[in-house]
């Protein structure tokens, strides 16, 4: 683990903000910053290591930040997506302290002065640099779904419950932390027999469009592999826009493949309706 | 410099990056359940060791939820729904909670948010966000788990035992009752030992009834709630479904789902234990309203 010093803060990065944003620990009155240590890691998927870094952190300022401020005065090739800054675009995932979080939307005031910050990239990925990952994956599996069919003569007349319930899965802003922290992906590396909780909300925002008519529970079983999913929850925990990921999106979609294939008695009422139809 | 799958992979059980508590949760669940289990099982063979008087199966109009409904009993007491065991029970299989608890039992080991729980805490699977597994092989609820998906059958007893359970519940109002006669023919009160079944009942129907799989059963199955009802599609031009409503009061009680099953699981055992207690004359069962 190699080692780089304080420095000063770019003057841009100098805000004021309310007391709870803070920084805690031992603060510099010349320079009105505390001193923050951060390890990120340097390197690609091949070579790596954990590189630490001083940097002087300021009230309001987020984990993005200290980043940039390492990019502005220490690293400038340090690889980092970022856009918006504001937890809407999703390109800042990483893992801060091993959970996987948005950086911009982790203030620094949230962590002890005292104890080193670990930043590393998504570990469900590939990665190409620091932390940076290749999530190209992702978007094949999107692919995958048959998209939103109404049917011809498809009447877009419903009323706002029919509306809220589908806007809640179309929230996503697509940051792949769910999957980054779904195990199935993570530790089982189950690429090839899961789609993860992302494309099984993704299926849940169509199958619940009042309009929709395509039925998906094929691909949910088979293809999406839903039955990998033991419910445990960490995808709606991670989640930065607090979709209740587990109980709006996979147990429906999970019960749904139970109606289709488990369930004898709604397999006989299917074929009962059928005859009476 | 190291590889970086080196520096990023997790590979030891236990193994994260994590710096917060992670452990704390899943240890008071691993506790809390196999406390349970434990006193669970106890009750369930007790009567088999002891004679059913002391076992604290009954009290007077009380009967504990951990044997009710009685199916037989080695004596016809007044709760007994078919009789005393037949002479060819086996013995070392003579309790009234060997009968019954496997449907309660199917309700909670299937219970999406159980199924949480114990993989976290006993499985490690995973033992909490982002924390390395012992094992590289999972099938997750597609080898052997795929049983899980029969909650919704267990849902269905276990909407059964709520009706059956209100019942002892109120039962539990009438006291002194004569041999031969029924039940609502004894004295109206209200004791301790009534609330205690009452809201028994109480959290046991609050667990129940936000079920995920009912959620989805009574409403989450539809994919539009006020599309039926557009007269362009033949309806009646209501603004929205019925089901509607349902869904939503499933929804309220299934979004603290977990609440309601920890606090029915600790009620249901302190039910039993009130029973046991009262039974053997440890605890006096008090007499809060006489009508």
């Amino acid at each position: 683990m190699s080692t780089q010093t304080e420095g000063q803060p770019p003057a841009e990065e100098a805000t004021t903000e309310e007391q709870s944003d803070e920084p805690t620990g031992d603060r510099d009155p010349e320079t009105d910053t505390t001193t923050y240590t951060l390890e990120v890691y340097r390197g690609d998927g091949e070579d790596g290591e954990l590189v630490t870094y001083d940097v002087p952190i300021q009230a309001g300022m987020v984990l993005l930040d200290a980043l940039h401020w390492i990019q502005a005065n220490r690293q400038p090739d340090l690889a980092v997506r970022w856009n918006c800054k504001s937890g809407r675009c999703g390109s800042c995932s990483m893992e801060i302290d091993g959970m996987p979080s948005l950086s911009c939307m982790k203030r620094m005031s949230e962590y002890d002065a005292d104890t080193p910050i670990r930043v590393t990239p998504m570990r469900a990925f590939p990665v190409v640099k620091d932390l940076v990952c290749d999530v190209s994956w992702n978007y094949e599996v999107n692919a995958e779904i048959e998209p939103f069919t109404p049917a011809p003569d498809a009447d877009f007349t419903f009323y706002q419950p029919d509306v809220e319930r589908s806007r809640e899965f179309r929230r996503c802003i697509e940051c792949f932390l769910c999957q980054d922290v779904c195990h199935v992906l993570r530790e089982h590396d189950k690429k090839d027999a899961y789609a993860g909780p992302r494309y099984l909300v993704r299926s849940a925002g169509l199958h619940f469009h009042p309009e929709d008519t395509a039925d998906r529970t094929e691909w949910m079983k088979e293809d999406a592999g839903v039955g990998y999913c033991n419910i445990t929850h960490c995808c709606s925990d991670v989640c930065p826009e607090d979709i209740e990921i587990t109980d709006n999106a996979i147990i429906p979609q999970k019960e749904r493949v139970v109606d289709e294939y488990y369930d004898p008695l709604a397999q006989i009422k299917r074929k009962l309706s059928d005859v009476w139809s | 410099m190291a590889s970086g799958d080196e520096v990023l992979t997790q590979r030891r059980f236990g193994e994260t990056e994590r710096t917060d508590n992670w452990w704390s949760h899943p240890l008071v669940v691993l506790i809390g359940l196999s406390l349970f289990v434990v006193y669970g099982l106890f009750r369930t063979v007790y009567p088999v060791f002891v004679p059913e008087a002391q076992a604290g199966i009954y009290h007077e109009s009380l009967l504990s939820p951990f044997y009710s409904p009685l199916l037989f009993a080695e004596e016809p007491v007044t709760h007994v729904v078919f009789g005393t065991f037949p002479e060819w029970w086996p013995q070392l299989v003579r309790s009234p909670a060997i009968l019954i608890l496997w449907a309660p039992l199917g309700l909670r080991l299937t219970c999406y948010y159980y199924r949480k729980a114990y993989y976290r805490a006993f499985f490690q699977d995973p033992t909490a966000c982002a924390v390395s597994e012992p094992r590289d092989d999972y099938a997750g609820e597609t080898g052997l788990l795929r049983f899980q998906n029969v909650h919704r059958y267990f849902l269905y007893l276990g909407i059964l035992f709520i009706v059956m359970l209100s019942f002892e519940a109120i039962r539990a109002l009438f006291w002194n009752v004569e041999a031969g006669q029924p039940f609502w023919t004894g004295d109206l009160q209200v004791r301790v030992g009534t609330l205690v079944l009452m809201l028994n009942v109480f959290l046991l129907a609050g667990y129940t009834f936000g079920c995920h799989s009912l959620r989805y059963l009574i409403g989450g199955n539809r994919r539009c709630f006020s599309c039926p009802n557009n007269p362009h599609n033949g309806g009646d031009g209501r603004a929205i479904s019925r089901r509607y409503g349902l869904w939503k009061g499933v929804t309220k009680l299934n979004v603290n789902h977990a609440t309601w099953a920890w606090f029915s699981l600790f009620m249901v055992a302190f039910a039993d234990f009130y029973v046991w207690m009262v039974s053997i004359g440890v605890w006096p069962d008090y007499t809060v309203i006489a009508f």
